[in-house]
């Protein structure tokens, strides 16, 4: 008997709406866009642009002249950080929105989103001095409203029926709440702060070069960019700050993963 | 096979009124009575079918008997334990298995078993948790796992119990869903949907399902909520029909009340008898149609 296929693999799948198909069919679309994008790249890129091999080879001066991996350790350690203390003020903040006392302040931090920080930061300066706190101040500031609009939602969309149910179990009220709305979302509220960490990435880079003091990659490339205007070395830091933002958003992957299967199984059977 | 009636009362709804909008009420002026149901020679349970047709009230009539919402007059009471006027009854008393059959995502069957199990204990020990947690041999030795496992094993579990929630099929999901409120040892066990959206054989399960949960003691009442009038009649001792009140009143109430039991088609029988449930489906359905007419 023919082995019955998991999905799909029929060629007109990959233009079908919504269309199922294996995993290696999908993995071959990444390589087959990356390809197009690298030949693009390699015949028909702006002059302005470098090529693959300067780009390649500007990371040698920059880690031996500009302290390429002291900086980029600078910038992991503010970025851990920031999310660190983002993510327990949002929690914080978004655990509150249950009660409706205090669901105006966290709806007020979510609309804050819309405030940059540029414009604020003398504010910080001037308020805490210490220039290492004002970075990690400003990227909270920056950070927290993303992180309190994803949370809330997560934990306001939970299904009344849940609530209902765990009731009809007896459960007091504080085992309700750890059940339902906190080991019930702990997977997607996970999930959260892994699509919002590209706000932290984004913002770091304008923190660490408006507050210089203690270096980072943000402060590395300014100075690449309005003193040197070596696009090379432009290119090579950003895709630097890219990679490792990619490595964050992989290892939280992973990490929710292995922390909460279930929540995989539920999506895979949904999917 | 002699089925008795007793005097003893488990659930009495009186005078209960109960709308989401004013002057709109869902449910007006319903009374219902559900009496214990004795089999002198064998242990059984008994299976109540409130029949209704889409949005006539049988959602809304669940969650007041579950004691989420609260009636705006009337009163619920429920094994005797009366609720103050206006007020909902205890929180818990009332088992509830919804349409989609909720369990805790985040824990295996064996877990929600277990947990379904502990809070059903009369005495809490809130150090056997982490006993049980830490060592494999008072896990074990707890009263908890062996009725959890002893339960799983009554409904077929046994190969599922390390598995989550998300991993089984609808059949086994509902099966959990039952055990896991049974094992919470109350008496009344509400049932929402169960029939839904079910093929024939699937159906047929889940009125086995069904059937094994109610006669797994004297005292198990379910309580089944459907519009699905041929598996009532094949599942329940007594069948009872929420619809639209007669005249200017507004709102529904229980408006027909069939005993099965008395008429030979008892849950506790297997029903080979086709003519006498064709003929009580279609009793039921004439009735049906009247209301809608």
């Amino acid at each position: 008997m023919a082995p019955i296929p998991e999905k799909n693999s029929d060629w007109s799948s990959l233009f079908r709406a919504n269309g199922s198909i294996p995993g290696w069919m999908q993995y071959g679309t990444y390589v087959l866009w990356a390809l197009l994008f690298v030949g693009w790249w390699a015949l028909f890129r702006p002059a302005v642009m470098p090529s693959f091999g300067d780009i390649i080879g500007s990371f040698e001066p920059l880690v031996k002249r500009h302290n390429l991996i002291g900086n980029w350790l600078s910038t992991v350690g503010l970025s851990l950080e920031a999310m660190a203390w983002s993510c327990l003020i949002a929690t914080i903040i978004s655990y509150l929105a249950v009660i409706p006392l205090f669901r105006p302040i966290a709806y007020a931090i979510s609309k804050m989103r819309y405030m940059s920080f540029v414009g604020f930061a003398f504010l910080f300066m001037v308020a805490l001095r210490e220039p290492a706190l004002i970075r990690v101040s400003l990227l909270i500031y920056g950070i927290v409203p993303f992180l309190v609009t994803s949370m809330t939602a997560i934990i306001l969309s939970r299904d009344q029926m849940m609530f209902r149910y765990a009731r009809t179990l007896n459960l007091s009220e504080a085992r309700v709440v750890w059940h339902v709305l906190v080991r019930g979302v702990a997977s997607d509220m996970l999930e959260a702060i892994r699509q919002n960490l590209a706000i932290a990435f984004v913002m770091i880079v304008t923190v660490e070069a408006k507050i210089r003091q203690g270096g980072g990659l943000g402060m590395l490339l300014y100075d690449v960019e309005t003193r040197r205007a070596d696009y090379a070395e432009v290119f090579a830091i950003q895709i630097l700050i890219f990679a490792t933002a990619i490595g964050f958003d992989v290892l939280i992957m992973l990490a929710n993963r292995w922390l909460f299967p279930y929540a995989f199984l539920q999506r895979e059977r949904s999917a | 096979m002699s089925y008795q009636r007793t005097d003893t009362l488990l659930l009495r709804v009186n005078d209960l009124v109960f709308g989401y909008e004013p002057g709109k009420p869902v449910l007006y002026n319903l009374d219902w009575e559900i009496r214990d149901l004795i089999h002198p020679d064998q242990v059984t349970g008994q299976i109540v079918c409130l029949l209704g047709s889409s949005g006539s009230g049988k959602s809304t009539l669940l969650n007041l008997l579950a004691g989420h919402l609260r009636p705006r007059y009337g009163t619920v009471e429920v094994m005797g334990h009366a609720s103050k006027q206006l007020t909902t009854t205890l929180k818990g008393e009332v088992g509830v298995v919804y349409q989609n059959y909720a369990l805790f995502e985040h824990l295996t069957v064996y877990q929600n078993l277990v947990l379904g199990a502990r809070q059903g204990a009369v005495q809490r020990d809130w150090k056997e948790p982490l006993r049980s947690w830490f060592s494999r041999k008072a896990r074990e030795a707890s009263p908890f796992h062996q009725a959890a496992v002893a339960m799983a094993r009554e409904f077929g579990l046994e190969q599922q119990l390390s598995q989550y929630p998300a991993q089984l099929s609808g059949g086994q999901r509902q099966r959990v869903a039952i055990a896991q409120q049974l094992l919470f040892q109350r008496q009344i066990l509400i049932l929402d949907e169960p029939f839904s959206g079910l093929d024939h054989l699937a159906k047929m399960r889940a009125i086995q399902a069904i059937q094994t949960a109610a006669h797994l003691s004297e005292s198990n009442t379910l309580i089944i909520i459907t519009h699905d009038i041929e598996a009532a009649v094949r599942v329940g001792d007594t069948i009872c029909l929420l619809g639209p009140n007669e005249g200017e009143d507004p709102g529904a109430s229980i408006r027909l009340t069939v005993d099965l039991a008395a008429k030979g088609l008892s849950s506790k029988v297997h029903h080979d008898d086709p003519a006498l449930v064709a003929s009580v489906v279609k009793e039921v359905e004439a009735f049906f149609e009247s209301l809608a007419g």
